[in-house]
């Protein structure tokens, strides 16, 4: 099975406070610790985990700059088999549409089973898989917490629902899946393995040989726009309740019931 | 302003808490708006969640299909395809259904997309100023989302407090026809 991850590199909010910058359009990035998005990373595990059951390739790409190969050569040190770059100055300022129209042209010039995104960026709002699934009439599945590969034609999917239940449904290949994080656990990925893809060329895709059209991506073409950060207001908080065991029992019943949640 | 609808899940004939949610929504957008409500399924548990929603609606279009008995965001962007005016404004829930049926929905109608909004801060010209979270909540951001050829939008549940409208009697008008056979 050939599987497309496709990744992103953002700022890890484990590693940084996220601070707004003087002018405050924009978050402060200058000493930021990026890594590759939570929720992607699943994803890579994930089609590996695929590949090493029914055989075929990964391959990792990722829409931005030079800086961004680092991600790429992070899961190629997890196993995959190629990574790509797709580069273009033309794609700055792209929104969800615009990079899921850059992503359709690529996935175009491929011959690709499955192609799996992590199911929300860090900074993003869980958009580009079913547009890119949608731009390519492939069948989309989000929040999926497990696959089963059926046959070389289907998958058997499960979805996170609510209330913590499942819904398994089966798919058709090809086809677009977001993953859910916590669906597998994604493998170590050590200096050794690092060192080992450090010099492994990874190829480039921009405009040109993307047969895109410059207008149908970038700024220009973005219907969506943010505006400034700022951070929001803090809350009153929870009320905290210092009672015995008993008497705070009664009082969330009191406090519920007054909310009308008790009738 | 364009038309505003709002897309309705229900279980069981119950309409799901976030239907008032989103009707408070669509009057941040517009405040004289009407917004039209959207529900979609089969048999009686259809009809039940419609009845629900005549008090808080004016109208509410209903999509019967036997295909829908279970909602599958494929069938259902399908069918919201055929019967949505050009240029509408979308407004779903931000849950498991709404995020696999609105970006898609998006792409298919031409439309502008944000997602998992949690409050809307007016409309100037054509660009409807919204506030999303990102960052694992950390800051929240303006979002400017071009509204002249339409949008969907996603709600974060919770983030609008319930307005059920003044008693109103609300009609229900039934689109399935317009949709037809709906398949896979």
């Amino acid at each position: 099975m050939e599987i497309l991850v496709c990744v992103r590199r953002v700022p890890d909010t484990s590693e940084n406070e996220i601070q707004l910058n003087s002018a405050g359009d924009d978050i402060e990035r200058d000493d930021l610790v990026y890594s590759i998005n939570e929720a992607d990373n699943y994803a890579v595990e994930e089609a590996l985990q695929i590949v090493a059951r029914v055989g075929g390739n990964v391959t990792v790409a990722t829409v931005g700059g030079e800086d961004d190969e680092e991600v790429l050569r992070r899961e190629m040190a997890m196993g995959a088999s190629h990574g790509v770059l797709i580069t273009d100055d033309a794609f700055s300022g792209s929104d969800g549409r615009g990079i899921a129209t850059i992503l359709k042209a690529f996935v175009q010039k491929g011959n690709y089973d499955l192609i799996l995104t992590g199911i929300q960026a860090e900074d993003g709002g869980a958009q580009v898989g079913g547009m890119l699934a949608a731009l390519l009439d492939y069948p989309f599945a989000s929040l999926v917490n497990s696959i089963e590969v059926l046959d070389g034609k289907k998958l058997k999917v499960s979805r996170e629902i609510e209330g913590g239940n499942k819904e398994i449904s089966e798919i058709d290949l090809p086809c677009v899946l977001s993953i859910q994080t916590g669906i597998n656990e994604p493998r170590y990925v050590g200096m050794k393995g690092i060192r080992a893809v450090a010099s492994i060329p990874i190829p480039t895709f921009g405009v040109s040989n993307l047969g895109l059209e410059p207008s149908a991506v970038g700024e220009a073409a973005a219907k969506v726009k943010r505006v400034d950060y700022f951070v929001p207001a803090l809350g009153k908080g929870a009320e905290i309740l210092h009672g015995t065991r008993e008497e705070n029992i009664d009082k969330v019943l009191e406090l519920v019931a007054a909310k009308g949640g008790l009738k | 302003m364009a038309r505003i609808f709002t897309y309705m899940m229900h279980k069981g004939g119950a309409v799901d808490d976030t239907a008032f949610e989103l009707a408070a929504a669509a009057r941040r957008i517009d405040p004289t708006a009407l917004p039209t409500a959207i529900v979609t399924g089969w048999g009686a548990n259809l009809d039940a969640a419609c009845k629900a929603l005549q008090g808080s609606y004016a109208e509410t279009w209903k999509i019967a299909s036997e295909a829908l008995a279970y909602p599958n965001a494929e069938l259902i962007r399908k069918a919201l395809v055929k019967v949505l005016p050009s240029n509408s404004i979308v407004l779903v829930a931000h849950e498991h259904f709404g995020i696999d049926l609105a970006p898609g929905l998006s792409i298919k109608l031409n439309s502008a997309f944000v997602s998992d909004v949690l409050d809307i801060a007016g409309v100037e010209g054509t660009g409807l100023k919204v506030v999303r979270q990102e960052f694992g909540g950390q800051v929240s951001a303006h979002v400017r989302c071009d509204i002249s050829s339409g949008a969907v939008i996603t709600v974060r549940p919770g983030a609008f407090k319930p307005q059920e409208g003044a008693a109103t009697a609300g009609t229900v008008v039934d689109k399935s026809a317009d949709v037809g056979a709906l398949t896979a």
